[in-house]
């Protein structure tokens, strides 16, 4: 129900008869309607959309039958001027007009050009310095009091070799030296004319105009259509969500849900035919699990697990030795290195990120320097950070085993001569060593935030009650410091549960053991080293089911704390 | 003002090209985009110097070159994305291994009816390649065409001389002009090397299966039985188990598992096994004397592997017989022996005239080089061979995990061929 200042809007053109343009855009959403169910019928007669399988087929087909429909009722709504038909219509329309403007782009092999563009530029690298040179000229124009001659002059040359160096990169003959026209700019748009005037880029681009004028026009008819405040507010704000969500829908919920069709198939990338539908195979291949008990320590383990199963792990109760077998044991493994990798994240990467924001957190000349120093790891690059811990845990030239060495040597104990990288007992716990150096630094600025929010005047009341520094860290900075331990947990177990880069980084192919996956290394490798990309997708939705049950108990816990939502 | 006019006028020149420069190269002439896999910076600049002087004297045809790969993403990360969208170039470069799944798959051309029309001899090629590459799976014969060999490469060992000099003992190609060139030889070398220091080691080999394979290859065995439906280990590998079970106990090799190239170049171990890929880092960054011999011979003589990658074909390009011919002029005498000439690789043509650029590669910077040792490892090597019925990769990292144990002594060497030909059971039942 609309309030009588919004209907202080819609006046003026309420009683007019139908204005005509508006019965051309009624036929161009039955046009478009009719397209739309055109197009569906074409996706269910092709051969195949790549390789994916019928399923999105049907599902693109599916869509595009609705779009069709959705075109036909906003004709006949609007017909009937009703204000929901224009706003159907509307965002029909501008969706149209968007895709179609970005499919002319994609014909006329923008996106592709822009790889060329980078080329060209790096060709004329030289150039840039131009740029440079004249952002310093500039700079130092600023030096000088503001509108005085000096500052007028120096600022305008800098401005002009800017200008110049980016003329020469873009007409300075690129492609080919001999010829002055194949500079960046004149090739560039050379092309892009002569493609413009291509048939199907001109049908194209015409498609998009005709339904972005549609749009337009119905926009301007919102006296007509009796448009309220609140509706307008309404569409608005669902245009200022547009580009999000398309890029929600695009990046996110699609490959999201793409993947989840995918791992109920045997989708290989490579393969020409389209992907089958397996149901829940990969997933029973994947969590297929048997125990059997052995007659002897000796026994081979396959004579008492299911066909086809492998020992994962045996364990004894009593005399009796029982043994865990699974169809793929090696995600098994992989999930058993995940959680282990994950439990000692946590214990190597908050306990010493809490004390070390609590140094951090004093008032100590050159505090600043250290809070930067800490953080550094955070934002470095894992394979570099890599190729640096490899050659620390070197056991041979490596700085860490010397050091033991060295301390070995002067003690008098025995060398443990440990195998950082070989050793399976221990391989994972490198890696862990390797992520929380990482981590640490990201995580004490975390908590140096709670401890900077906590009010001072708490700390000290607690001071002048008596509570000595343990009491008042274990009875008061602890639990103020609950949401941001809360935060730190979550953060880096959901970072920990996805861990790849950092075994994938430091151990890859040169150790073939099994220690060295995580559920994550291991899809990728079930993915893009065998192919398997379907089953990968299973895995990776295994893996997002643990991190989700794992994150919803940790919020189930804080609550009943009371320490996330206070 | 000024600062906006100047960023307004980039952004606006960054637009227009965007969208000007898209369509450059757009021509009426047949549009062929390749990749190979470079190592590094050197490799890539040639690559593109070969694409451009291919292109520039082949009428009607502009080349493309890709590297592929980025930092974020590998060489075969990008290639399957791309073939995921339709998107893979025309020719590609895969590892020999990787053949089958490409080929099964369907993503990649049978050559054979458009060499045979161009009259292509394949057998310029090594022998062992062309039969990996002409297997068809369908027939059971030789009668299919996947590609054509890029490169070669085969084993060496990498030996530093200053501590064979220092431990007093001959060097390896020495003790192999001698005859005297087995494993036991390599033993008692690696422990004499030892002996120099707590912080030397004789022998160091990196852990993927073309090393510790090679061992069981010169007791006879093989990875798969000959048809390739199953295990090919028998009680004959565990002659090789239990050699190296012995060399890593006596604690004189690098511990298996860990990459043996940094300390090796670092001075602190006597013998590397490793391909000719490794030879120009030895080159920039060894700074004592050193130089290959082939690898000792075991129990039934010596073996080597010949490691290759092929030039492929894309099923889904426009134009196959371009691309075929593209694969042709990639892998000619002349190209391959530009290619050598960066050190890194042997070239696949067996040929006199790629085998002698070969033979004067890198002698330049290292005249002593013995680059022989390459060509007469490939006299006896073993082709890698592409698995067509299972997946290679899944039993790859099965059952290289339990060599890692078995030459650490969790397994025994009696057990291996039986434990490994268990676990290797389920991947040939379930493919």
């Amino acid at each position: 129900m609309s309030t009588s200042s919004e209907v202080a809007v819609v006046s003026g053109l309420r009683d007019e008869q139908t204005p005509a343009p508006l019965f051309a855009v009624i036929g161009w959403q039955v046009l478009l309607g009719l397209g739309c169910l055109y197009a569906a019928w074409q996706v269910l007669q092709i051969e195949r959309i790549f390789n994916l399988g019928n399923f999105v087929q049907i599902f693109v087909a599916l869509l595009l039958g609705f779009l069709g429909i959705a075109s036909f009722a906003s004709a006949v709504m609007l017909y009937q001027r009703n204000g929901n038909g224009r706003l159907i219509a509307m965002g029909l329309d501008a969706v149209t007009a968007i895709v179609f403007v970005f499919y002319a782009l994609q014909i006329m092999g923008v996106f592709l050009g822009i790889d060329q563009l980078a080329e060209g530029i790096y060709r004329n690298i030289g150039w840039v310095w131009g740029i440079a040179i004249g952002y310093v000229v500039m700079m130092v124009g600023r030096r000088f009091p503001e509108n005085s001659r000096p500052a007028f002059y120096i600022e305008r040359l800098g401005i002009g070799i800017i200008l110049l160096s980016i003329m020469a990169i873009l007409l300075v003959p690129v492609w080919d030296p001999s010829n002055p026209l194949s500079g960046l700019l004149l090739t560039g748009l050379g092309s892009f004319i002569s493609n413009l005037f291509r048939g199907d880029v001109l049908l194209t681009l015409l498609i998009a105009v005709v339904a972005g004028g549609a749009a337009y026009y119905l926009l301007r008819l919102s006296v007509y259509f009796n448009e309220s405040i609140s509706d307008r507010e309404t569409w608005q704000g669902w245009l200022f969500l547009m580009p999000n969500f398309i890029n929600f829908v695009l990046f996110f919920a699609g490959p999201l849900l793409l993947s989840f069709y995918l791992s109920f198939t045997d989708y290989n990338p490579a393969q020409q035919n389209p992907a089958n539908f397996v149901g829940l195979n990969n997933y029973v291949e994947m969590l297929s699990v048997s125990l059997g008990r052995l007659e002897s320590p000796e026994q081979s383990p396959t004579e008492v697990l299911a066909t086809n199963h492998t020992e994962v792990n045996r364990f004894t109760i009593g005399d009796a030795t029982y043994v865990i077998g699974a169809r793929d044991q090696l995600f098994w493994r992989s999930l058993f290195n995940t959680i282990y990798y994950c439990l000692w994240l946590l214990i190597l990467s908050i306990f010493p990120a809490l004390g070390l924001a609590m140094l951090l957190n004093s008032k100590i000349p050159g505090m600043q320097f250290f809070r930067a120093i800490f953080f550094i790891p955070s934002v470095a690059a894992v394979v570099g950070v890599a190729l640096i811990w490899q050659w620390l845990y070197d056991p041979t030239i490596g700085y860490i085993n010397y050091t033991i060495t060295q301390l070995a040597n002067f003690f008098g104990f025995t060398d443990p001569n440990i195998q950082w990288l070989t050793d399976d007992s221990i391989l994972m716990f490198s890696v862990v060593i390797m992520a929380a150096w990482q981590v640490v630094g990201f995580n004490t600025v975390i908590f140096l935030a709670g401890l900077q929010g906590i009010p001072k005047d708490v700390m000290e009341a607690a001071y002048v009650d008596g509570a000595d520094g343990w009491t008042r860290f274990r009875t008061m900075l602890l639990p103020l410091l609950a949401p941001t331990t809360f935060f730190v947990t979550v953060t880096t177990l959901i970072a920990g549960l996805q861990a790849f880069s950092e075994p994938y980084a430091l151990i890859r192919d040169n150790n073939p053991t099994l220690a060295k996956y995580t559920s994550v290394y291991y899809l990728y490798n079930k993915g893009f080293q065998s192919f398997q990309m379907g089953y990968s997708s299973a895995v990776a939705w295994a893996v997002f089911v643990l991190i989700f049950i794992i994150t919803m108990v940790q919020f189930r816990l804080s609550n009943s704390n009371k320490a996330y939502t206070d | 003002m000024s600062r906006r006019l100047v960023f307004s006028l980039f952004f606006l020149s960054i637009l227009v090209l965007s969208i000007g420069v898209s369509v450059v190269g757009a021509q009426d002439d047949v549009q062929l985009r390749w990749r190979t896999r470079p190592d590094n910076q050197a490799e890539i600049d040639l690559y593109q110097s070969i694409s451009d002087s291919v292109d520039e004297g082949w009428d009607g045809v502009s080349l493309t070159y890709e590297p592929g790969g980025t930092e974020g993403a590998g060489y075969q990360a990008t290639l399957l994305t791309e073939f995921g969208s339709n998107q893979a170039p025309d020719v590609f470069w895969i590892p020999g291994t990787d053949i089958a799944t490409f080929a099964e798959a369907g993503a990649i051309l049978n050559l054979a009816d458009i060499a045979a029309a161009a009259d292509f001899d394949v057998n310029a090629f090594y022998p062992q390649q062309v039969e990996q590459l002409t297997y068809n799976p369908e027939t059971g014969e030789n009668d299919a065409l996947w590609g054509l060999p890029r490169d070669a490469s085969a084993m060496v060992l990498y030996y530093n001389a200053d501590l064979f000099d220092e431990a007093g003992i001959d060097y390896p190609d020495v003790q192999a002009e001698n005859g005297e060139w087995d494993w036991e030889a390599l033993a008692e070398s690696s422990q004499a090397i030892s002996d120099l220091g707590d912080d030397i080691y004789g022998f160091g080999m990196n852990g993927w299966w073309a090393n510790w394979l090679l061992f069981i290859n010169e007791t006879g065995d093989r990875y798969f039985n000959e048809d390739q439906t199953g295990c090919g280990f028998t009680e004959n590998s565990s002659q090789a188990i239990s050699f190296l079970q012995d060399l890593y106990a006596s604690e004189s090799a690098v511990p298996f598992g860990s990459d043996a190239e940094p300390p090796f170049i670092a001075g602190n171990v006597g013998m590397f096994m490793n391909g000719r890929w490794a030879t120009p880092n030895m080159i920039a960054q060894a700074d004592f004397n050193w130089n290959v011999a082939e690898v000792p011979a075991g129990p039934e003589g010596p073996s080597n592997w010949l490691f290759w990658g092929a030039y492929v074909v894309n099923a889904n390009t426009e134009n196959p017989e371009a691309a075929f011919e593209l694969v042709t002029r990639l892998t000619s005498n002349e190209v391959q022996s530009q290619v050598t000439a960066l050190g890194a690789n042997i070239p696949s043509r067996a040929g006199e005239e790629t085998v002698n650029a070969f033979l004067g590669s890198l002698t330049d910077v290292k005249a002593d080089l013995n680059n022989q040792a390459w060509i007469s490892g490939l006299d006896y090597a073993v082709a890698e061979a592409p698995l067509w019925t299972a997946n290679f990769q899944d039993i790859d990292a099965a059952v290289g995990a339990l060599v890692g144990e078995a030459i650490n002594g969790e397994v025994s060497a009696e057990e291996f061929p039986t434990q490994a030909c268990e676990l290797m059971a389920p991947f040939f039942e379930g493919a």
